[in-house]
C-alpha cells in the first residue's frame, strides 16, 4: 500500500502528525520542485519555481502549471507507484492535493486507487472550486472514496471558528479513523466501496449512501451555531476570510439535511454539464455500483481451485499417501492412514487426504527445524532417508 | 491487495520445474502469442464469459498454497506463478513470497517483456525464472506476439547482475510457421554468449 499526499495539503502535508505510523508507505508528491523532508519518500515535479510562477490569482486544476508540470512526468510517477497495490490518495481541500490523483487515473492499469477526499467549504473562491471539481472528473476509475462532510464541521464547531481550528479538527477526525480506513482498504475486494462513517468500514455501494447524523460529534454545543469559538478572530488560512461563517441553505442541502444523508456541496452540481456532474455526485455519495474491477463476483472461487479428476488419480493418491507414512515414520509422529475406500474418478487428493497432510505439517511444526527430517520424495514408491 | 487469479493447479509434478509444485495462474498478459494456450487470460474484466476469475489476498492463496507444503519441502518443489503474464502483477507475488515457508522454490514462468520495474520487486524473491524468449530475432518475434521485443533484452541483462545466473531457466521455443532452426541457433549463442547460461530448446505444439 501507498500514501500519497502533496507538499500543499492543509490537513495531509509532511507535518501531519498521523502519517509517521506509517512512514515506509508514505510517498510525499513536492508540487514547487524540490524535496520538503527527508522523514517520506519524495516525488519531485519539475516545477520551477523562478519560470513557472505566474503573478496575479492563483490558478487550480488543469490550468495551474504545477498541474501541468506534474503531468508531464506522469508516466514516472505511475512507474514510482509500481503495480497491482493499493494507492491511496489523501486529498484535502486544497484542489491541488488532487493532482496526483488526477495524473495517475489516467495512465493507472494496474493498481487499486483509492481516494480520501475532503472537499472545499461552499463559500470559498469559486477558482479553488472549479479547480477541485475538474480534478474529481471520471471517478469510474476508483475502487473505493471516502467523502468527508466538511460541512459538518462548522456546525459542529460553531460558525465563527478559525479555519486553523477547523483543520485541526479534521486532521484528528480523520488521522483517527486511519486504521480502520487503510484496514478496510488491505481487506477490499472487487467491486467500489464507500467508506461508512456509522460503522467506520466500507461498504460494497449497491444503492446505498452513509450518513452524517451518526458521526462522533464532537462535546461542543451545536444547538448554538452561531457561537464563536474562543479562537474566533485569529488569522485563518485563506488569506482575508479569517473565520467561517454561516452560509444559506440550498434547497439541496435542506433536503440533504431532512434525509440525514451527506452532503455533496452543491458547487458540485452548478457547472454547465451538470448531467454529467450527476454522476460523479452520485459516486461520491455512495449511491451507484461500479463495475466489479478485478473479478467477476458470480464466479465462485471453487471454480479456480477446483481440481479435475484425471485418470491415475488413484495412483498419486495411493503414492501421495505412501509419501505422508514416511514423513510420519522419519519423524517418529504418530500416524495412521487407510487406504481411500472410494472407487470413483479422483484428482490425486481430497478433504481426507488434505487433513492428513495438514495433520503432519502441524505436528512437524512443534520439532525444530534443525530437527526435522523430510525424506526424499519419491514417485515411484521408494523412499530415501 | 489482490491477485487477479484464474486458475490454481495442485500437486503439478515435473510440469513447473522439479518436484511438485502448485501452479498459480494470473490473468492479463501483453503478448497476443499465436499458439498461447491460455488465451482467454486476455478476456476483458466486464465480459460475461465462462473463465473463472478471483480475487485473493496474500493471505487467502497461502492457505490453499500451505496444503501441499510437507510435498514441496520432500520433494524440493514449491510454487509456480504462471498466467498471463504473472509479472504484471508483481506487487502481489512479492506479499506472497514473503509469506512462503522458506524451504519452498518460487518459480515463476514469464516473457519478461514488461517494464522493469515489474520485474525488480521480485528480483530477490525467486528461485528460478522460467523465461520463455519466443525468438531473440525481432521481426519473428513481432509477428508471432504481435508486439516489440521492447524491454526483453534489457530486462534479460538486469536480471543476469541482480539474480544469480543459476536461477536463469530460459527456453527457447520452436515456433512453426515462425522461426527456423538457423533463427533457434542465433537466439541459443545470444542466451549464451550475453547471460552465459545453457538454454533449453523446445518445441510448441501448433493448435489445430
Amino acid at each position: 500500500m501507498k500514501l500519497v499526499i502533496t507538499d500543499t495539503g492543509f490537513i495531509w502535508n509532511k507535518d501531519n502528525p498521523f502519517l509517521k505510523k506509517y512512514k515506509d508507505s508514505v510517498l510525499v508528491v513536492c508540487l514547487y520542485g524540490k524535496a520538503v523532508t527527508e522523514q517520506y519518500e519524495c516525488f519531485v515535479s519539475p516545477f520551477a519555481k523562478k519560470n513557472d510562477m505566474i503573478m496575479g490569482m492563483d490558478q487550480y486544476g488543469i490550468e495551474d502549471r504545477k498541474f501541468q508540470r506534474l503531468a508531464s512526468v506522469g508516466e514516472k510517477l505511475n512507474a514510482k507507484l509500481g503495480c497491482h497495490d493499493d494507492i491511496v490518495f489523501l486529498t484535502d481541500a486544497e484542489p491541488s492535493t488532487l493532482y496526483p490523483f488526477y495524473v495517475i487515473k489516467e495512465l493507472n492499469k494496474h493498481n487499486s486507487l483509492h481516494l480520501v477526499a475532503v472537499p472545499p467549504w461552499k463559500f470559498e473562491s469559486s477558482s479553488r472550486k472549479k479547480g477541485y471539481r475538474e480534478m474529481l472528473s471520471a471517478l469510474s476509475q476508483i475502487h473505493s472514496v471516502l467523502y468527508y462532510d466538511s460541512e459538518k464541521v462548522p456546525k459542529i464547531l460553531g460558525y465563527g471558528t478559525t479555519f486553523t481550528e477547523a483543520y485541526t479538527y479534521i486532521t484528528n477526525d480523520l488521522g483517527e479513523m486511519m486504521p480502520y480506513f487503510l484496514n478496510g482498504i488491505q481487506d477490499m475486494r472487487s467491486g467500489f466501496h464507500v467508506f461508512d462513517f456509522s460503522r467506520m468500514k466500507y461498504i460494497l455501494s449497491e444503492n446505498s449512501f452513509y450518513k452524517t447524523d451518526q458521526i462522533a460529534i464532537s462535546q461542543k454545543d451545536q444547538t448554538d451555531g452561531n457561537a464563536k469559538s474562543p479562537s474566533a478572530g485569529k488569522s485563518g488560512m485563506l488569506g482575508f476570510m479569517s473565520v467561517i461563517r454561516r452560509p444559506s441553505d440550498t434547497k439541496e442541502d435542506t433536503q440533504a439535511k431532512e434525509e440525514g444523508r451527506l452532503q455533496i456541496p452543491s458547487y458540485l452540481l452548478r457547472t454547465k454539464d451538470s448531467a454529467q456532474w450527476k454522476e460523479q455526485v452520485k459516486i461520491l455519495s455512495g449511491k451507484v455500483r461500479l463495475k466489479d474491477t478485478c473479478t467477476n463476483s458470480t464466479q465462485p472461487k471453487e471454480e479456480i481451485e477446483r481440481m479435475p479428476a484425471i485418470p491415475d488419480g488413484k495412483n498419486i493418491c495411493n503414492m501421495l499417501r505412501e509419501q505422508r507414512i514416511r514423513l510420519a515414520k522419519a519423524n517418529h509422529i504418530p500416524f495412521q492412514s487407510e487406504d481411500c475406500p472410494s472407487t470413483g474418478s479422483c484428482p490425486g487428493t481430497c478433504g481426507k487426504c488434505d487433513a492428513e497432510s495438514e495433520y503432519l505439517r502441524e505436528q512437524l511444526q512443534k520439532i525444530p527445524e534443525e530437527k526435522r527430517i523430510y525424506p526424499q520424495f519419491d514417485p515411484e514408491g521408494g523412499m530415501q532417508e | 491487495m489482490t491477485g487477479d487469479i484464474m486458475g490454481i493447479s495442485r500437486l503439478r509434478m515435473g510440469s513447473d520445474g522439479k518436484g511438485v509444485s502448485t501452479l498459480v495462474a494470473f490473468f492479463g498478459c501483453p503478448l497476443h502469442c499465436r499458439y498461447c494456450i491460455n488465451d482467454f487470460c486476455h478476456e476483458r474484466v466486464d465480459s460475461f464469459g465462462n473463465v473463472p476469475r478471483g480475487a485473493y489476498s496474500p493471505q487467502e492463496l497461502m492457505q490453499i498454497l500451505r496444503k501441499d507444503d510437507i510435498y514441496y519441502r520432500m520433494s524440493g518443489g514449491g510454487v509456480t506463478f504462471g498466467g498471463g503474464e504473472p509479472l504484471l502483477q508483481s506487487a502481489f507475488i512479492h506479499e506472497v513470497c514473503k509469506l512462503a515457508d522458506a524451504g519452498w522454490q518460487m518459480r515463476i514462468e514469464t516473457s519478461l517483456n514488461i517494464p522493469w520495474s515489474y520485474v525488480e520487486p521480485l528480483a530477490g524473491d525467486i528461485d528460478e525464472w522460467i523465461i520463455d524468449i519466443k525468438d531473440m530475432d525481432d521481426q519473428i518475434y513481432e509477428n508471432y506476439t504481435g508486439v516489440k521485443t521492447g524491454h526483453l533484452t534489457s530486462n534479460l541483462l538486469r536480471l543476469k547482475e541482480q539474480a544469480d545466473a543459476a536461477k536463469l531457466h530460459i527456453r527457447v521455443p520452436r515456433i512453426p510457421g515462425y522461426n527456423t532452426e538457423e533463427n533457434i541457433r542465433k537466439s541459443v549463442e545470444w542466451v549464451k554468449n550475453a547471460l552465459k547460461t545453457e538454454p533449453e530448446v523446445f518445441g510448441y505444439i501448433r493448435p489445430i
